[in-house]
């Protein structure tokens, strides 16, 4: 359990965190980090404090019943926003993924929302046991 | 092999015939995933007579017999004070079918008996398809079926319609009812109301000679007493007003000895034998309940007002990324193969010019832009129906319903008027879902408001020549003033034309379901074909009428040149009719050139930017020299103003025709003009006193 | 559960003054015939136990009844059924 709370706290510190480099680039006009790590418009940012308040509230009440519902659905987004940014790369790689390397291709979907969504999976499946008795 | 050679001295028996069976049963319990599996695809829709509502019927050869399968609307019972529960009734009265098949959650039982009672009072033949029951027994809801088989005297079926589970059984027992009687079914209301129900019932045989109705007078008797406005209508219709009288005088008689209305007696009365059956067939282990466990722990996050606000923000944010975003390679793919390719194909043939040109820029055009939005739909329809099969969407509803109420809206109403903001025409036919027409049509009147990604393109161009330094707040208060014409709409609406029509409203949240990739796929693609079919002609038809007012004139034909030619194309009629309504224009200041682009604008809005363009005689690129010297900031922003109110385009026309009907459509269009004026107008006047 | 409505009413309330996590139960509904009818359709009638899910006391209410389901309720409605604490 101390595992999967920790871990719980990783995602939702990492998803916030990567909003908020995006702001302070934003306001202080500066380059802090590798656009990959960020989210890629301002919507992104609201979704990833969203995804990053939920797995966080998942943590802090840990021991509540109401924490088992609040991860469920972070980790649902986390998986969701992965999804759609891999379709994204389909369909707008269409052609690239012919000509380019592998090294490019996966430069290319190694963003940190797929990154995240990668990384929730196992504890979504470790979830499904919890709920499914 | 005794059960196979059963089997097909059954299949035998049955003639060939054509038998009609109506699928009924509460919202929500499965309905349309039954109806898929039984008709395996073969099925169309179309509308109930008179009303907008979709009907959905399927053809299957079961046996020997050709089986018309129609899905009627969700109803709780069947009173006939509903559109819904009216439809339902008619069918059943008037098409007659042979079985009809009930729907029931077993998760629910109890709530599903009520409409179960009252198709049996109607002598119907009967099956109920218990459904869901992989979930009742989660929930630890435990149903001795045969009990109720015995009680009830008809065939019950436990099913899983999602799964396929016990589809082949239920088949079985439908072919083996063809040709039975039904079972006869009598609720005893009590002593005083079954005294009553004699008495009217004597009445009515004494005063018909022969019933055409297709049910006994008992019925009717009941229907009486509860004031039935559809059975006292046929009877007043046949000349029967003396029964109705006299039926009313033995109610009030009844409703003054109780003290309360007998409807609601026997409803209570209903309900009570539902309790018996309950207490004998039905047991529940409040221990277990996991499934409703789950959902209300759920719930606790995804209806919290602000979390579940941001959580319903981030999923929105989500569905436009998807479907207006990550799709647009597909969508430049269509137009590019459209536009160019097919395009030169027609325009470089050998057939005279008028009909390559009628091929090419009315025809193809036309259907290019239908083809265009089939990504955008898709996906977003991909999205949505799996967010309302999860149930996710009433939360939504829940959400929001605080103060859509105040503008007489169903929290329902904020999904459809949310993807307006992406499209209009996704935003028109997902009102569907919103079954009261009232919520509907306000809804379908505020959506046009809503600033859709088209109109972008024209906000684009004019703040970048005369906005440059505040480019985003002028655009942001473009989505404003739509905004708030929306709410002045609905209010205007709800106090003008909708008045008194409020009733509570009463929204079924399900509990969270995994959705089943089939229904998904199928419903999307079913939303998405009934645009491309019915919007299609119309628009392609709207654009040949466009095309042919193009390239003619007061002089004659023009040629084909006339669409990219200003000098020829001043001289079409689009350009005299333009003309003409110049004068009315004059307070706007606004020349017959802007009114042709307008025109031209019903196609698509973005159309405004190229018909300006080609009217200008600029290109593309000559455009902003050329607007600077024709308009002043304040008139560019009142242009704005009125290509975002004043009609909806081509594609969103067709959508509220299919959806709601021509005269509400033409409705439409009118207040969108006389509002476009109105609020254009009233911008320059402020506009020139600030300045 | 049991559907009379029962002894005199002492405490009785309209469901939006509930609070989140209570069961009452329906005493009585206080509305035109329409109303009355759509509740009771559902299954909301007098003594029927329901428990609330979730109330702000300004909005609409969720409710659940192991007959019935869960059910949102508009405000006005809401005020409109009269319970009491079970």
């Amino acid at each position: 359990m101390k595992m999967m709370t920790r871990y719980t706290l990783l995602l939702g510190t990492a998803y916030m965190v990567s909003s908020l480099i995006y702001l302070i680039e934003i306001m202080a006009r500066v380059e802090i980090s590798v656009p990959q790590l960020l989210p890629s418009d301002v919507g992104m940012v609201f979704y990833f404090m969203t995804v990053g308040v939920l797995y966080n509230y998942a943590f802090i009440k840990s021991r509540e019943e109401v924490s088992n519902a609040s991860l469920f659905i972070a980790l649902l987004m986390s998986i969701a926003i992965m999804l759609v940014q891999v379709v994204n790369f389909i369909i707008s790689s269409i052609d690239l993924l012919t000509s380019s390397t592998r090294a490019e291709i996966i430069h290319n979907i190694m963003r940190i929302e797929v990154i995240l969504g990668i990384l929730s999976i196992p504890l979504l499946l470790k979830m499904r046991k919890v709920i499914y008795e | 092999m005794a059960c196979h050679e059963a089997l097909s001295s059954t299949k035998i028996k049955v003639k060939q015939r054509s038998v009609i069976v109506g699928i009924i049963g509460n919202p929500n319990v499965g309905k349309s995933a039954l109806f898929n599996k039984l008709t395996k695809g073969r099925a169309w829709v179309a509308n109930w007579p008179g009303v907008t509502v979709e009907k959905k019927i399927g053809k299957v050869n079961l046996g020997e017999a050709s089986v018309k399968i129609v899905d009627l609307p969700g109803i709780y019972g069947l009173t006939a004070h509903s559109e819904d529960e009216i439809i339902a009734r008619k069918f059943l009265l008037q098409e007659k079918p042979e079985i009809v098949i009930q729907v029931a959650n077993a998760v629910n039982l109890e709530r599903n008996l009520y409409l179960t009672i009252q198709l049996l009072e109607m002598n119907l033949k009967l099956i109920i398809a218990l459904n869901m029951v992989d979930l009742a027994e989660k929930e630890g809801v435990e149903i001795d079926i045969h009990g109720l088989i015995n009680e009830l005297k008809i065939p019950i079926i436990p099913i899983v319609a999602i799964k396929g589970v016990g589809i082949e059984q239920l088949v079985e027992t439908m072919i083996e009812q063809i040709g039975k009687p039904a079972a006869s079914f009598k609720l005893d209301y009590g002593e005083e109301i079954e005294e009553a129900i004699e008495k009217i019932s004597k009445i009515i045989d004494s005063s018909m000679r022969k019933l055409d109705l297709g049910v006994d007078s008992r019925w009717l008797a009941i229907r009486l007493l509860e004031d039935d406005n559809d059975v006292i209508e046929q009877l007043k219709s046949r000349g029967l007003e003396n029964v109705i009288r006299e039926s009313k005088h033995i109610k009030d008689e009844l409703e003054a000895r109780f003290n309360k209305s007998v409807e609601v007696l026997m409803i209570e009365k209903r309900y009570h034998y539902i309790l018996s059956l309950s207490r004998k067939y039905i047991k529940r282990r409040p221990d277990r309940e996991s499934l409703t466990f789950f959902t209300n722990k759920l719930d606790k996050v995804l209806t919290h007002p602000i979390i579940g606000l941001m959580i319903f923000v981030s999923i929105l944010y989500l569905l436009f990324k998807l479907s207006f975003d990550v799709v647009t390679p597909l969508t430049g793919l269509i137009e590019v193969f459209f536009s160019h390719y097919v395009y030169n194909l027609f325009k470089t043939s050998v057939l005279p010019e008028i009909i390559s040109s009628l091929l090419a820029d009315a025809v193809l055009n036309g259907v290019g832009i239908v083809l265009i939005f089939i990504p955008n739909l898709l996906f977003l329809f991909l999205g949505i129906s799996f967010l309302e099969d999860t149930g996710y969407l009433a939360r939504v509803a829940f959400l929001f319903d605080k103060w859509t109420n105040k503008l007489g809206l169903s929290g329902r109403a904020v999904v459809p008027l949310l993807i307006g903001l992406g499209c209009n025409v996704p935003a028109i036919m997902s009102t569907r879902t919103l079954g009261a027409d009232r919520d509907r049509r306000l809804a379908v009147l505020m959506i046009p408001f809503m600033s859709c990604s088209a109109r972008l393109p024209i906000y684009l161009l004019f703040t970048l020549v005369f906005f440059k330094e505040n480019q985003i707040m002028i655009i942001l208060s473009m989505y404003f003033i739509g905004v708030v014409t929306a709410i002045i709409t609905a209010i205007l609406f709800n106090n003008l034309l909708f008045k008194g029509q409020t009733v509570g409203y009463v929204m079924n949240m399900p509990p969270y379901l995994v959705p089943s990739a089939m229904s998904v796929l199928v419903k999307s693609w079913e939303r998405v074909k009934s645009f491309l079919i019915r919007a299609g002609t119309i628009i392609v038809l709207l654009m040949v009428v466009i095309w042919v007012l193009s390239i003619t004139g007061p002089e004659g034909y023009l040629g084909a040149e006339a669409l990219s030619d200003p000098e020829l194309l001043s001289r079409s009629w689009i350009a005299s009719f333009s003309k003409l309504l110049e004068p009315l224009f004059k307070p706007l200041n606004w020349d017959w050139r802007i009114i042709a682009s307008l025109m031209f604008g019903f196609i698509a809005k973005e159309v405004v930017v190229s018909s300006l363009a080609v009217l200008y005689g600029a290109g593309e690129q000559g455009l902003p020299s050329v607007l600077l010297s024709s308009f002043t900031p304040l008139t560019a922003y009142s242009l704005m103003a009125f290509t975002l109110l004043y009609t909806p385009c081509m594609a969103t026309a067709a959508a509220i025709r299919t959806e709601i009907g021509l005269k509400y459509t033409l409705i439409i269009v009118s207040y969108q003009l006389i509002i476009a004026y109105t609020i254009t107008y009233v911008i320059l006047l402020i506009g020139e006193v600030i300045i | 559960m049991d559907y009379d409505a029962g002894s005199k009413p002492l405490n009785v309330f309209p469901l939006s003054t509930v609070d989140e996590g209570k069961t009452v139960r329906i005493v009585k509904i206080v509305g035109g015939k329409g109303l009355v009818r759509r509740l009771y359709e559902i299954g909301l009638l007098p003594g029927a136990e329901i428990q609330v899910l979730r109330n702000d006391k300004h909005g609409p209410v969720i409710i659940r009844n192991s007959v019935s389901g869960t059910f949102s309720l508009g405000f006005g409605l809401a005020r409109k059924i009269m319970v009491e604490v079970m």
